[in-house]
């Protein structure tokens, strides 16, 4: 559904997608993950021909994003980063200038808004303007708003960010029942639960390079599905552990307390990169634990 | 045609929603000069007769025309770098002039009604002028070859700040120096010259001459017309080229 060929963006000096390559299946949720700055964004808008390529190429639906970006904006939906709406436009509205710029006739544009406002759960706010939403309305509504020309694929670039548990749940919900309904989602986020809970397949982003690549479960068993938290002489380390026999013989040994727990995807992002996906939930944390990290790697290979 | 009318139907919500702020800015500027100028060189003669309020009419009228089409590039500029609605707009499956020529009748919309306050503005103070559909022709034509530059100049501009710098180097010196004020007979005949090569030049001798039943100077018209064409090519070029 989207092949990526070696593909390279640059802004000057620095470069956000370095010779990257993918292929994205239809009918399945793409969880892109990835800590500030990895270059998600960055994809995302090459994806949606929002941004040019320096180098390589973009498929989408079988249109190259370049060559033929008309036919890349027929098959697309996309959740900005940044939301962004018309601040004299209601929610009913937007959606309607949304349809008329995507060519909807207008029969079944009106049937859509309504079931979109449905979808979205803002049918009661219809008429309200968008201003007037809270972060979580307005991120529903652009959701319902990328799915309203009914595209084969939805790009989605932190369609959760800055929501609450129960906004963020909702979210999900929609997210899901997109994939029931056959539809193709590339979603980022540098939120792990999201990436797990949500995705097929997770492919794990750091400095415009994949350096993972897989299901959640998958790659998480490859790093060792049992993590051991405990106090090292300048914070916390983390060590992997195939089982969790393995891991009771590592406490045993220890002197200190410790915390055994399920590994999720970021410890194996913390494996790879010796670093967190969100360094400043996890401050202190992330330079200790790195060198930890990557000696449990070895000892795992051998 | 449908998009087209989307680009124009997002527009004209807005214009709809905030009516009352742009009627107010409508009025106030040339009132003002209504005021200040007009009223000040009243039952004074420019020219061949005509009274300075007669003179300055169609005047105010070619550059609120031009003024407030021109605005469309604030539009768009709080809408790119502000609101973000730009990149809404890129996502979807319309083509670059279709956006363009879109913003450049959302622009014209707001360039034709502001002049229409001038022209009631020109009613009140009962000022002698004719209302045909000449007039309406140089008002019409006036304010689509300023909003198609509005829309070059807002994709060049980078910053909501840049918008506004462009504005005071291009729309505020024609708008006193053409012919709106005062004829050009004061000027040494190099400056004349340049500045009726400025746009807003014909555009207010084709207000002028329909407000003062003279025939249209049709020559003026067509330059008009292409400096407009060259605004539009131009609007496209810098639409395409405006991605990162
Ligand atoms: N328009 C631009 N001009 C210059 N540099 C840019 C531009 N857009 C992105 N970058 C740079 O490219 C890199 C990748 O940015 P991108 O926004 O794609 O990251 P991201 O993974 O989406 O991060 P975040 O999680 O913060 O959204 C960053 O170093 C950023 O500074
Ligand atoms: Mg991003």
């Amino acid at each position: 559904m989207i092949i990526l060929e070696d593909l390279v963006k640059r802004f000057g000096e620095i470069t956000a997608v370095d010779h990257l390559s993918l292929h994205l299946e239809k009918g399945k949720i793409h969880g892109l993950l990835g800590p500030n700055g990895a270059g998600k964004t960055t994809l995302v808008r090459m994806m949606s021909t929002l941004t040019r390529p320096t180098a390589g190429k973009a498929f989408v639906a079988g249109c190259n994003v370049e060559r033929d970006p008309m036919g890349v904006k027929r098959s697309i939906g996309v959740v900005h980063q940044t939301l962004n709406f018309d601040p004299e436009l209601t929610a009913r509205e937007a959606l309607v200038v949304h349809g008329h710029l995507h060519g909807m006739p207008k029969a079944r544009m009106e049937k859509r808004v309504q079931e979109m406002l449905a979808f979205a759960g803002l049918e009661k706010e219809a008429n309200r303007m968008v201003p007037t939403f809270s972060g979580g309305m307005k991120r529903r509504l652009s959701i319902a708003r990328a799915m309203l020309h009914d595209p084969e694929v939805i790009l989605m670039d932190e369609p959760s960010v800055g929501l609450d548990a129960h906004a963020r749940r909702k979210v999900w919900d929609l997210v899901r029942k997109l994939r029931e309904a056959g539809r193709t989602l590339i979603l980022t986020t540098h939120y792990m639960e999201e990436a797990q809970a949500l995705s097929d397949r997770v492919i794990i982003v750091d400095h415009g390079k994949v350096i993972a690549d897989g299901n959640p479960e998958g790659l998480i068993s490859e790093a060792g599905r049992v993590a051991v938290d405990h106090p090292g002489h300048a914070g916390t380390l983390t060590k992997f552990f195939e089982n969790r026999e393995e891991a009771a013989q590592f406490l045993a040994s220890l002197d200190e307390p410790a915390t055994v727990r399920a590994a999720n995807l970021e410890d194996v992002f913390l494996k790879l990169t010796g670093r967190h996906v969100n360094p400043k939930e996890q401050e202190g944390v992330a330079a200790n634990a790195s060198r930890h990290g990557h000696s449990a790697a070895r000892k795992h290979h051998s | 045609m449908q998009a087209v009318m989307a680009i124009l139907l997002r527009e004209n919500i807005i214009l709809k929603r905030k009516f009352w702020k742009y009627l107010a800015s409508w009025v106030v500027s040339p009132l003002l000069y209504f005021v200040a100028f007009g009223w000040a060189g009243r039952g004074r003669m420019v020219g061949a007769g005509v009274d300075y309020a007669a003179f300055l009419l169609p005047g105010l009228v070619a550059m609120s025309a031009m003024t407030h089409s021109f605005g469309i590039s604030t539009e768009i500029n709080i809408s790119r770098f502000y609101w973000k609605t730009f990149d809404e707009i890129r996502t979807a499956p319309i083509s670059d002039w279709v956006y363009v020529v879109g913003e450049t009748m959302s622009g014209a919309v707001r360039g034709i009604l502001a002049a229409c306050v001038v022209v009631l503005l020109g009613l009140i103070f009962r000022v002698d002028f004719a209302l045909n559909p000449g007039l309406f022709f140089a008002v019409v034509l006036t304010s689509l070859v300023f909003s198609a530059l509005a829309i070059s100049t807002a994709m060049l501009a980078k910053t909501h700040a840049d918008q506004g710098l462009i504005s005071s180097f291009i729309i505020t010196p024609m708008a006193f120096l053409c012919g709106t004020f005062f004829p050009l007979g004061a000027y040494p005949g190099w400056l004349r010259s340049i500045i009726q090569c400025l746009p807003l030049s014909p555009a207010a001798n084709l207000v002028r001459a329909a407000a003062h039943h003279q025939s249209l100077p049709w020559l003026q018209a067509l330059y008009l017309a292409a400096v407009g064409g060259v605004f539009l090519v131009a609007a496209m070029v810098v639409v395409k080229r405006a991605k990162d």
